[in-house]
């Protein structure tokens, strides 16, 4: 998130062959015949105890997001954020009781974002954008070690570190899978994160040097087996955040001043999830149903809902369609701009404005023995008009944009 | 302001009602009738990878964040 005043052009441009060389790689490797790979089902409560699979598993994902330029009156650059991600994964067993999570990310971002918004004439206003080209890199490692893996009650560790140019991160947390009934298993866990921004540029910029935030949260589930062919869990999550909530590189336009953004230093969030799952044998399908409610403090209430099918096709061919709909109201403190002083918190970032997104998704997989190859696209597009607000004006930061990834997954005993 | 905690009550409710009944009404489904859902695609999560990068450009994009039980993640919020 470093705001690189010596803007680097070719920072945009090496991007354009990677895929397809990935593609052609990842091709070239997939002759391998080794025998069909068994999934894993290691942390799923409903089929934990249903033919688990103990092999070793390798996962490898390569994907470009690109945000579309901003709509309507700007200063600055319309172009906004492009990340190239990597994402590895590794699955094994360690001892004959215990079994070993890795996941390692790294993104690396370029582009400018949104800085504060300015009102203009008859009501519309004017985004201005950061005022320079944006590069930085994120580093992350998760590590999670599963007790007893394939029985019915599990304990799940985990740990991470995400780093970037000037944001830190660390986090721990544990879970409890506990069968409770024949066809029922409850969960339970908590983690903790300790967040730390050095925002770069600080003093020129007039920005906090230094912050911290804490984040805790605690949830419980139930998961129960209602048919051969059906799964459903309900979840109950509250998380619970202090410290520095603001952020440091967005500004707001107050009856003429440009201020720094404020928000409370505390935030209650409380979410409820359903999962379901249901097979169709006949079809060689799967149908997935998510939704989750949440509420917080700071007046955001959200609806998610999620639908995807898992299709079959022959010949180790998969497609998996998928569709997704997010809706959010603003925070209490949020506008575009302020034409009169607010309260003491104050933010015009598009995140905490009323805005609704649609989503899609298409997934295209194919086995060749012990591998799988994995291609896909989205495309999100957030506005206004899908969510409780009503005008670009209200929030013209928010975000809409394309996503490609491919890879490999490989497994082997 | 203020949280709205009658909807996660009703939620609750709705969710303890639905198990008791689902106990006591639901046929026993064995172990051995379980194939079906051990399959790849009945997993909650059937494409791990996949769910993180989502989770974390959801979290970096929209005011609501986290999934059941997600921890940590970094900011990439811009």
């Amino acid at each position: 998130m470093r705001d690189d005043r010596s803007v680097d052009p070719s920072a945009r441009q090496a991007r354009a062959p990677s895929l397809r060389l990935m593609l052609g790689a990842a091709a070239a490797l997939g002759i391998a015949d080794a025998g069909i790979a068994a999934e894993s089902s290691a942390q799923d409560p409903a089929s934990a105890s249903a033919s688990p699979s103990r092999e070793t598993r390798l996962r490898y994902r390569y994907s470009e997001y690109d945000e579309d330029a901003v709509e309507g009156r700007i200063i600055g650059s319309a172009e906004r954020y492009f990340v190239r991600a990597h994402q590895f994964q590794l699955e094994r067993d360690v001892g004959a009781q215990a079994r070993l999570n890795l996941n390692a990310t790294q993104e690396i971002m370029s582009g400018s974002s949104p800085w504060y918004v300015l009102p203009a004439s008859n009501g519309e206003s004017i985004q201005v954008m950061s005022g320079a080209t944006i590069r930085d890199t994120r580093r992350e490692l998760v590590a999670s070690l599963v007790n007893d893996p394939d029985a019915p009650s599990r304990h799940t560790w985990s740990a991470s570190m995400s780093t970037e140019d000037d944001y830190r991160s660390i986090a721990a947390g544990y879970e409890r899978a506990q069968a409770i009934g024949p066809q029922l298993t409850l969960g339970y866990g908590f983690s903790y994160s300790d967040d730390r921004i050095d925002p770069s540029d600080a003093i020129e910029n007039g920005r906090i040097e230094h912050a911290d935030k804490q984040s805790r949260s605690l949830f419980t589930s139930l998961s129960w087996v209602l048919s051969r062919s059906s799964v459903l869990q309900a979840g109950l999550q509250v998380t619970d955040q202090g410290g520095f909530l603001s952020d440091p590189y967005k500004l707001v336009f107050v009856d003429g001043d440009i201020l720094s953004d404020a928000r409370p230093d505390q935030r209650l969030q409380s979410a409820a999830l359903l999962r379901f799952r249901h097979a169709l044998p006949d079809l060689d399908a799967a149908l997935h149903l998510d939704y989750r409610y949440a509420d917080d403090d700071w007046s955001i209430q959200s609806h998610t809902f999620d639908l995807a099918w898992y299709q079959s096709l022959g010949d180790d061919w998969r497609l998996v369609p998928s569709l997704r709909y997010y809706r959010q109201d603003a925070a209490d403190f949020y506008a575009p701009y302020f034409a009169d002083a607010p309260g003491r918190y104050r933010s015009s970032d598009f995140r905490l404005s009323a805005f609704g997104a649609w989503s899609g998704r298409l997934n295209l997989r194919k086995r060749f023995g012990a591998w799988e190859f994995s291609i896909a696209a989205e495309r999100y597009r957030s506005s206004a008009d899908y969510g409780p607000g009503s005008s670009l004006s209200d929030a013209p930061g928010l975000v809409s944009y394309t996503r490609y990834s491919a890879g490999l997954d490989f497994g082997f005993d | 302001m203020g949280i709205r905690p009658r909807w996660i009550a009703l939620l609750a409710v709705g969710l303890v009602g639905t198990l008791i009944s689902g106990c006591t009404s639901l046929p026993t489904v064995q172990p051995w009738e379980r194939g079906q859902l051990a399959r790849w695609d009945m997993q909650w999560e059937p494409d791990p990878l996949e769910a993180a990068m989502a989770e974390q450009i959801f979290f970096s994009k929209e005011g609501t964040a986290g999934k059941l039980g997600a921890a940590g993640g970094g900011c990439g919020c811009n």
